[in-house]
């Protein structure tokens, strides 16, 4: 039961087509629409593979700074979180020679070490883009609960693949202007942020604060007063107010009866007005007595609730009618006699009553459209891609254009694409009709899930990204069937996204080819390769070198003549 | 009513009574009136006559320049409603306009709010009073020259300012659903204040609290970080609170203590996501006040001002020591707290995000950037009394898991239109702890400044080739510096 309601703020899973993986959304709002149905304001989360591939590329990059600790990879960092990076060339220009001094020869994502390949495989599975792109969607198409949670860089992606329905993020993807950007503030370092810090005080130096111009006692607990002598006294000024409205024409109007005189004689007002006068008499009940009664009458004591007269109130919920909580053009419009903070004052003691409670029932039933949660049962309908399993001979559905004899153990020759079973108690069809595909049904549960397979082999995810069938005019259609290099070494065939990391992979992993890194730089404008000199003159020169100093004043010149000069000197009398 | 003397102590509090009738505007969430309703209900339960009540002086412009630059101060000293026309730049410039709206009285408002903190740090200083509480403080979005999140006079800072004229060390706790990166932010590059910060972190306001923002410069280690996820109920919010706050008093050995509560951590917050009852949310301050520091409590969010005015009222008799029912007095207020009149809320049926293996990692990795501040071996001992903070504190664990909650109130139910439980089964005198807790006695230490330089030195020697790269680097790309001032 619990299970299949559904509340705002919820991430689920929705069903926009039947082939396709599920749509991972956040319910941000539950309306309910004229005709009955509910419909779902969501944010959309994005896979990766919904993705362009240069991003995917830039987000891997991202993750590698994030997971260094190093300086160069905090100044990574730094770099793209402040560029929105949407076209290839761009992407390479920023990030490609800092990285290349880093970038290891997978382009894995972090936190992957110690992950079996099968797992490696399956984290990308994992990863999410937040958007804040927004949808409206029939809440009828939710299929289910999952999780989506920002990665924190304390926790390994084993916990998300060891948990059902659970994705991180770490990225926000713009799907229009197809960019993407770390969700971070900063905090800012220098002298128009930070505080000046007080010192602290020397012995005998004097603190110029003169705590009675700060403050202005209105009460102590020193007072000598027992709790039941203050009961007393807040009584008897109630008592006091009681008369005292019998007293005053206006009040006696508005409250007619006693029981409506006491009841308003016990606001708040009277008595805080109480505790002052003790207060102010020094905490002598009998001289405080005397000033409840000053010779001008006794003390009559009344908030804005009672200050107000019946047709005052009735042109404040008029113009409360016409403006809503605008108190200004309440005031120039309706109310002028009252000053601002009357009507505020009066308003929060009006939303006591029962004439607010009225209204708010009014307005209670027109919200009603908006929901807090929903209840949608679980969706138990077969897929279209699902083959029957029925042994009804040559009854397939329609979607099938025969292929099946409508077994549920298939000939041997049309396996699980994905774990290779020929037993499942369901098929279904996968990827372009004319292939044949057929996952299990475990696998197709996974793959409308989490978006892939559960085993990338040889028909692997990018064979199925580029095949994979896309509803029309869908927003995440976005990504250009893309296809991998692979590597032709022979028993490797490992692919890679982008020539360049399959040269470097061909480089480091099998020591051929000229190497990838100069392939790489090419386009690298900036490449720093320290010098067989400059290495032995930052040994040699340590005095001159000053690495913290430089490092925090940048444009500062280094004097190579000096350290050419002290290098010099060190050669010559060592040698 | 109930009273349980725990450990007794002076309380001042600090409220203007016109505190109440400031107003952002329509359909702000922030709403002044919530610190009035807390007064109203602290006089009908009877906390009031145990409090020295302090009205607070208005702050001056010469005080709040103290933190805040002139020209921003001046700007908010001018603007008004009927002028905003005529400073349509400097409303840029300053982040005033949306959330932080020009309302009318927007300056006094500021003044009293800094004015109680400010007041109620001197009173500290003092050694007039034990606890000082300015529910009308806790603005801890505040920057120096821009307001931000509903804030625009950080009072936090201008009472640790006041504070650290006599105190070496101050610690600023914040257990607001947002992070508190006004006072972060000012003192990121000190270490005589800490900042300590819960908040819910990834895509939330204002963004900044990540695990790995430690401070800059000589501040680096003392700015700590704990970014939560959605749902944090009060278990794990305790599992959490608990190790890290002492694992500060102990390494930090902070002479005064700062407590931010905003409320919008509570429960069925208008703008949070957090699942905490008021008992949870209060525990915090019951822990911190164990410690037996000067103990300076400000408001901050909370945007459900029924819960909020609950949580702050409870909150001042858990700083009182006093026990007061479940069932709440009346009051001009009483209306919105139905249809149950109880002061104690349940959590909501929302599943929690926050693991305890998650907790337990962030846990960890903050505990070794705190093995990083300088330490003096030895002194630790002699500073805090074997038996008082950190054995406690263990003992408080076991302790608590027999005296949680009655079961009944930690019934998951399904909450309709955020109505409160009128099926509160009530554990009165939940937490009955006699036990006095020997207050770790401040003692002024030197502390080994060259510790703390030689491992900065040690770990600036790892990183120096990759520092000499980054430098180089800078020259392709001017703008972005690295970001350590000395
Ligand atoms: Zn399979
Ligand atoms: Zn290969
Ligand atoms: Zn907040």
């Amino acid at each position: 039961m619990a299970a299949n309601m559904y509340r705002v703020g919820d991430c689920v899973y929705f069903e926009t087509s039947p082939k396709s993986p599920y749509q991972i959304r956040r319910i941000e709002e539950l309306n309910k629409t004229a005709s009955g149905n509910v419909e779902a304001k969501v944010m959309c989360f994005y896979r990766r593979r919904d993705l362009p591939n240069p991003l995917i590329q830039l987000a891997d990059k991202h993750q590698m700074a994030q997971s260094e600790d190093s300086p160069i990879a905090m100044k990574l960092k730094k770099i793209c979180l402040k560029t929105p990076v949407g076209e290839e060339q761009a992407a390479q220009a920023v990030l490609d020679p800092a990285l290349a001094a880093m970038e290891e020869e997978s382009s894995d994502l972090p936190g992957t070490d110690g992950l079996a390949p099968k797992q490696r495989h399956q984290a990308k599975h994992r990863e999410l883009f937040l958007s804040r792109h927004v949808e409206t969607l029939p809440a009828t198409h939710i299929r289910g609960k999952c999780t989506v949670t920002l990665l924190n860089e304390t926790e390994s992606l084993l916990s998300y693949l060891n948990k059902d329905d659970a994705f991180f993020y770490c990225l926000v993807f713009d799907p229009s202007q197809k960019t993407l950007l770390a969700d971070k503030g900063e905090i800012r370092v220098g002298s128009r942020y930070q505080t000046e810090v007080t010192n602290l005080l020397k012995e005998g130096e004097e603190d110029p604060r003169n705590g009675e111009e700060l403050e202005t006692l209105v009460w102590t607990p020193e007072h000598g007063l027992t709790d039941r002598q203050i009961d007393q006294f807040l009584v008897v000024s109630r008592s006091v107010g009681t008369f005292a409205r019998a007293l005053d024409c206006s009040s006696s109007v508005k409250q007619p009866s006693l029981h409506m005189s006491a009841a308003a004689a016990s606001r708040d007002i009277t008595l805080f007005h109480a505790m002052d006068t003790l207060h102010k008499s020094g905490y002598s009940i009998e001289s405080a007595l005397s000033s409840l009664v000053p010779a001008s009458g006794p003390v009559l004591c009344r908030d804005e609730m009672e200050e107000w007269s019946a047709s005052e109130a009735n042109l404040f919920e008029e113009a409360l009618d016409k403006y809503g909580k605008d108190f200004a053009d309440i005031r120039q419009d309706f109310l002028p006699w009252k000053t601002l903070k009357n009507l505020v004052e009066y308003y929060y003691m009006w939303k006591t009553t029962d004439r607010y409670v009225q209204q708010k029932r009014v307005k209670a039933v027109e919200a009603e459209s908006k929901l807090k949660q929903v209840y949608i049962p679980n969706y138990n309908k077969p897929n279209q891609a699902l083959i029957s399993s029925s042994a009804g001979g040559g009854k397939t559905p329609a979607v099938l254009n025969g292929g099946t004899n409508g077994t549920a153990a298939l000939p041997p020759a049309q396996i699980c694409l994905s774990c290779q079973v020929t037993t499942s108690n369901q098929w279904y069809m996968w990827g372009p009709e004319h292939l044949q595909y057929r996952l299990c049904g475990s696998c197709w549960q996974y793959w409308k899930r989490y978006g892939g397979l559960k085993t990338a082999n040889a028909f692997g995810e990018s064979e199925a990204e580029a095949t994979k069938v896309r509803p029309d005019g869908d927003e995440t259609a976005l990504s250009a069937s893309h296809r991998p290099h692979r590597c032709t070494v022979l028993n490797c065939a490992k692919e890679f996204k982008l020539r360049a990391h399959l040269a470097r992979h061909v480089a480091t992993a099998h020591g051929t080819g000229e190497g990838a890194r100069p392939v790489m730089k090419t386009r690298a404008a900036f490449y720093l390769r320290a010098s067989p000199f400059t290495r032995l003159a930052r040994r040699l020169a340590r005095a001159l070198r000053r690495p913290r100093h430089f490092a925090r004043s940048p444009f500062s010149p280094i004097n190579l003549q000096q350290v050419k000069h002290e290098c010099e000197y060190i050669r010559r009398f060592n040698i | 009513m109930a009273m349980q003397p725990h450990s007794k102590k002076r309380v001042c509090y600090y409220y203007d009574s016109d505190i109440g009738n400031y107003y952002y505007g329509q359909g702000h969430p922030m709403k002044p009136h919530r610190i009035r309703m807390t007064h109203n209900l602290l006089l009908n339960y009877g906390l009031y006559r145990k409090m020295e009540i302090y009205r607070p002086h208005k702050a001056t412009a010469d005080e709040m320049t103290k933190f805040h630059s002139d020209d921003y101060i001046r700007f908010l000293r001018s603007i008004r409603p009927d002028n905003m026309s005529e400073y349509n730049k400097q409303m840029q410039r300053f982040n005033v306009g949306e959330d932080c709206p020009v309302f009318d009285g927007l300056y006094e408002f500021c003044q009293l709010s800094a004015g109680g903190s400010v007041a109620a740090a001197v009173k500290l200083n003092k050694q007039a009073s034990e606890i000082c509480i300015n529910w009308g403080g806790g603005l801890h979005h505040a920057k120096k020259s821009e307001a931000s999140g509903f804030c625009y006079v950080n009072d936090i800072v201008l009472g640790i300012l006041e504070l650290l004229k006599y105190h070496q060390r101050v610690l600023y706790i914040d257990i607001d659903v947002h992070h508190g990166d006004g006072v972060e932010e000012a003192f990121y590059t000190t270490d005589r204040v800490m900042t300590v910060s819960f908040h819910k972190y990834g895509e939330y306001f204002p963004g900044t609290g990540d695990l790995r923002d430690i401070g800059a410069g000589k501040g680096k280690y003392y700015a700590v970080n704990i970014p939560l996820r959605d749902g944090m109920d009060d278990e794990s919010y305790e599992s959490i609170f608990v190790p890290i706050i002492s694992k500060v008093m102990e390494t930090f050995q902070p002479s005064a203590v700062v407590l931010q509560c905003g409320a919008d951590s509570l429960t069925g917050d208008r703008l949070g996501c957090f699942n905490l009852t008021v008992r949870g949310h209060g525990r915090c301050v019951e822990l911190v006040k164990r410690f037996g520091l000067p103990f300076l409590l400000v408001g901050g969010g909370g945007y459900t001002i029924r819960n909020v005015s609950r949580c702050w009222t409870y909150e001042t008799s858990v700083a009182l020591g006093v026990e007061i029912a479940n069932e709440l007095p009346y009051n001009d207020y009483f209306e919105y707290f139905g249809p149950d009149f109880k002061l104690h809320i349940s959590p909501s049926n929302m599943s929690n995000q926050n693991t305890s293996e998650y907790l337990e990692k962030i846990k960890n990795r903050l505990f070794e950037n705190l093995r990083m501040l300088p330490h003096a071996p030895g002194v630790q001992v002699q500073a805090i009394p074997e038996d008082a903070v950190n054995d406690e504190s263990d003992d408080e664990d076991k302790v608590d898991k027999d005296e949680r909650l009655p079961q009944s109130e930690k019934d998951k139910r399904i909450t309709g239109d955020g109505e409160l439980s009128d099926s509160e089964d009530e554990g009165e005198g939940g937490r009955r702890d006699n036990r006095s807790y020997r207050a770790p006695q401040p003692q002024p230490r030197k502390r080994p400044r060259l510790d703390k330089d030689a491992s900065a030195v040690k770990d600036e020697l790892k990183s120096e080739d990759i520092k000499d790269d980054v430098k180089n680097m800078s020259v392709e790309e001017p703008k972005k510096e690295t970001a350590t001032n000395p």
